[in-house]
């Protein structure tokens, strides 16, 4: 066959066969299998979002707790004003939950460079909003038992996450089941949660799994800003390896 | 000029740029979620082609650039690898063109990229985009080289001797 386009063709049928042969053999296996088409987890694939920097000093400078990108600015986050701390159906039980509703506004978006107490952020309730909060206020939530939710890989997982943390991956293919077995396991929707990557940039992955968790009816979702690398080198002690969530036991030794 | 058409050098080139490619496909045939991942943060291809574009594309790296490194359908393997590397051309010029840092994942995991500045991602893609013109001008060299009977090439090396 000396016929160039010829020879193409053939290729684009051999790509077209190992291609669906090898997903196909991949799908006993949900970390390495993706859906054929799954346009309902990009649902900003053509969106760019703003370098990070930006939203971390317009949530320094503007009166507010949440951040969310609206669909008409295309991804580019705006900041929403929130409401009172004490609506805000978050168990706290010691006194630092006090100090935090104190804390003066826009600390909670400042991210993990801000280094301030993060404070009682508004419920995002729709699809696309998210709420950042740094590493103080995560350290809160978990010291008040919140569930955490790593969007890393599964492999990333099994390598060190956080205690008592859920794997949930954006891009594998048993998120759905996932959060289906979350629900009927009798997580409360109401309840906070914390998400948590490996990009304190972006945070693309978490903000994929916040989206995905809002459409199961979650609404007081908070995303960790500094993520797994803040988190791995501010608290190594808190930090269990293996495919189980593993659990926190505190005592005063404990960072 | 005529040593461009020497088929030895032809065989190393070809070798290079087939082995080339083929090493870059090989981590995104083993984790197909990785390069979904790398793809959608090119935030370029509709959300209905990010899987599929994810489980193909290195298919066709490897088969195109294992045609052009055993000569079974060279020319048609040097013709997909220049339109592929035109094309990552494109996206990483579209993405610096809007300011919007992302990694190419030609050679590596997205993992990798997470702890890379800004500046170091816009420095890589610059580097790929070269990296990439090179492939195209090797690809169109393969294929033009290619398209001479094998006599007129052989021909070249018993001149010479």
């Amino acid at each position: 066959m000396k016929n160039p386009a010829a020879q193409l063709a053939v290729l684009i049928l051999l790509m077209a066969a190992a291609g669906t042969v090898s997903n196909f053999a991949r799908s006993s296996n949900p970390e390495t299998f993706l859906r054929w088409v799954d346009a309902g987890r990009y649902p900003k694939a053509l969106d760019v979002e703003p370098p990070s920097p930006a939203v971390s000093s317009a949530a320094a400078v503007t009166p507010a707790h949440a951040v969310k990108p609206g669909p008409a600015q295309s991804g580019s986050p705006s900041v929403t004003p929130a409401p009172s701390a004490a609506t805000v159906p978050t168990p706290k039980p010691d006194a630092s939950a006090q100090q935090s509703s104190d804390d003066p506004p826009g600390a909670a978006a400042q991210g993990p460079e801000g280094a301030s107490p993060g404070t009682v952020a508004a419920p995002a309730a729709a699809t696309g909003e998210y709420v950042l909060v740094n590493i103080d206020r995560a350290f809160e939530e978990f010291q008040a038992g919140t569930q955490f939710i790593d969007a890393r890989r599964t492999r990333e997982y099994e390598k060190g996450h956080i205690p008592g943390a859920l794997s949930l991956s954006p891009w594998e293919a048993d998120l759905p089941d996932k959060i289906s077995k979350l629900i009927e396991d009798g997580a409360v929707t109401e309840a906070p949660v914390v998400i948590y990557c490996n990009d304190s940039k972006e945070c693309t992955d978490s903000k994929m799994v916040n989206d995905q968790l809002k459409i199961a009816g979650f609404v007081n979702i908070l995303i960790y800003k500094g993520g797994w690398p803040e988190w791995s080198r501010e608290k190594p002690k808190l930090v269990v390896q293996g495919r189980e969530p593993g659990k926190y036991t505190p005592s005063p030794q404990q960072p | 000029m005529e040593f461009l058409k020497n088929r030895w050098i032809l065989a190393l080139v070809s070798l290079g740029l087939g082995g080339a490619y083929m090493y870059a496909s090989w981590h995104k045939i083993s984790d197909p979620p990785d390069f979904a991942k790398i793809i959608y943060n090119y935030r370029i291809v509709p959300a209905a082609l990010v899987n599929l574009a994810a489980i193909y594309l290195p298919w066709f790296e490897i088969l195109a650039g294992l045609a052009v490194v055993t000569g079974i359908g060279r020319r048609g393997g040097a013709l997909g690898l220049t339109f592929l590397a035109l094309v990552f051309i494109a996206a990483l010029s579209f993405n610096l063109y809007r300011g919007h840092p992302t990694i190419c994942g030609c050679f590596d995991t997205h993992a990798q990229g997470v702890t890379m500045t800004v500046e170091e991602k816009f420095f890589k893609m610059k580097r790929e985009i070269a990296l990439d013109a090179l492939f195209a001008v090797l690809g169109v060299w393969i294929f033009i080289a290619s398209s001479r009977p094998r006599q007129a090439a052989a021909g070249l090396t018993l001149s010479a001797s």
